[in-house]
């Protein structure tokens, strides 16, 4: 029974969304979807959502994971609203540790800025067993 | 310049007892018959009527010309009795220019032929006013386009040119006036305008232009041209009515604003 409580409690932890400020705690072998929003205005233009979690620098980003996803905006004459999502597998590159960062960027246009989010990710490693014993026996 | 007489050649034979008589006083032009105007290559028949004023019958001959030019007059003569009147009749091309119409009657002495009298008309070449709207351009922003134009970058700023020729024989002075509609149908310019002396030659072309005005709007802009002559009372003589030009949006380069991580969730 306990296995599947920790199970239950995991399900539940995937879905709540964390918004700028809250942290997730994530497991290797999780996706860590980012959602961002922008205004675009301009022609037609295809370009790629990319994500990253790693650790923020003076002056950098020290990338650990990232992924990204090619987007496409439709000519806009007017201030357009767009939701862009991406998803960051959690790989055994990124080694068990708390407070990491995460950024996005629209990868050919970096002028459009490059959001980020401080200390807002831990990762927890490989399951853990410790006290492993035999308490009792009986006839049943 | 004094006009030649050229009496006819061919002459009836002797009268008889004709004297030397004072101009007029043995014929009369009693009328002459023309159009008041003709058009340039049109034929232009005048009649003539030379009244008999002599107490017996004679012989009457009559001669008509033109800045020089003779008209053809038939008969060659006719013999008119004691207070008839002869008709005679002839033609003539109509020149690109105003004419005078001399006339001339002879009677036959018996010897040759007198020239008694004598009348003029005139025939004013009619105008047929005739022109085109030869070329039209919509200057925007220092590009020149022929009009209809087409993907007029929004915003800038028109100006319409148009050419009209003067396809009469003679100089005119050209007036045009036009209407610019914006997509909506709003009027965005008006213009008119008599050209000034020197006016146009015949063949040749006059440009008018008209005032700027903001192509502000996407879609269609449409022009109502006419082109006019005779300012004293005003013809058209070609028009146009159509596009003007199409104005399309202009897209900038990429602008993002508020570019934001919204959330983040495990999966």
């Amino acid at each position: 029974m306990y296995p599947l409580q920790v199970q239950s409690i995991e399900s539940l932890l995937s879905g709540i969304a964390a918004v700028p400020g809250e942290k997730i705690q994530v497991w290797v072998g999780d996706k860590v979807r980012v959602k961002a929003s922008l205004s675009y205005r301009g022609a037609a233009l295809s370009d790629y959502f990319y994500g990253a979690i790693g650790n923020k620098r003076v002056g950098v980003f020290d990338e650990i994971l990232n992924a990204q996803v090619a987007i496409s905006f439709p000519q806009c004459s007017n201030w357009t609203a767009f939701q862009l999502t991406v998803g960051i597998p959690i790989t055994s590159a990124i080694s068990p540790g708390t407070d990491y960062d995460l950024y996005v960027k629209i990868k050919g246009h970096t002028e459009a800025g490059l959001p980020e989010v401080d200390n807002c990710i831990d990762v927890i490693g490989a399951p853990e067993f410790q006290n492993f014993q035999i308490v009792s026996y009986e006839k049943v | 310049m004094e006009e030649t007489v050229h009496p006819p050649q061919a002459g009836p034979r002797v009268l008889g007892a004709v004297i030397d008589v004072a101009a007029g006083a043995y014929t009369s032009i009693t009328e002459i018959t023309a159009p008041s105007s003709a058009m340039a290559g049109d034929t232009v028949d005048i009649v003539v009527r030379v009244k008999n004023l002599a107490t017996y019958g004679i012989y009457i001959a009559v001669t008509a010309s033109y800045d020089g030019i003779t008209i053809p007059i038939t008969p060659d003569y006719a013999s008119v009795n004691a207070g008839a009147i002869g008709v005679y009749n002839g033609s003539f091309t109509m020149p690109s220019y105003d004419v005078t119409i001399k006339v001339w009657s002879f009677y036959w002495t018996g010897t040759e032929w007198y020239q008694d009298d004598s009348d003029q008309v005139d025939v004013a070449m009619a105008v047929v006013y005739e022109g085109t709207i030869n070329r039209k351009v919509l200057e925007h922003d220092s590009t020149y386009t022929n009009i209809p134009a087409s993907n007029i970058p929004q915003n800038e700023s028109g100006l319409v040119h148009i050419w009209g020729r003067n396809d009469t024989p003679t100089a005119q002075q050209l007036g045009i006036s036009w209407t610019v509609t914006d997509p909506q149908g709003n009027t965005v310019e008006t213009y008119s305008a008599w050209e000034s002396w020197p006016y146009t030659g015949a063949g040749d072309d006059h440009e008018f232009i008209g005032g700027r005005f903001s192509l502000s709007k996407v879609g269609t802009y449409r022009i109502a041209v006419s082109l006019y002559m005779n300012p004293s009372n005003p013809q058209i003589v070609d028009s146009y009515s159509g596009t003007l030009c199409t104005v399309q949006q202009v897209i900038g380069p990429p602008e993002f604003q508020g570019f934001a991580i919204s959330q983040y969730n495990r999966v």
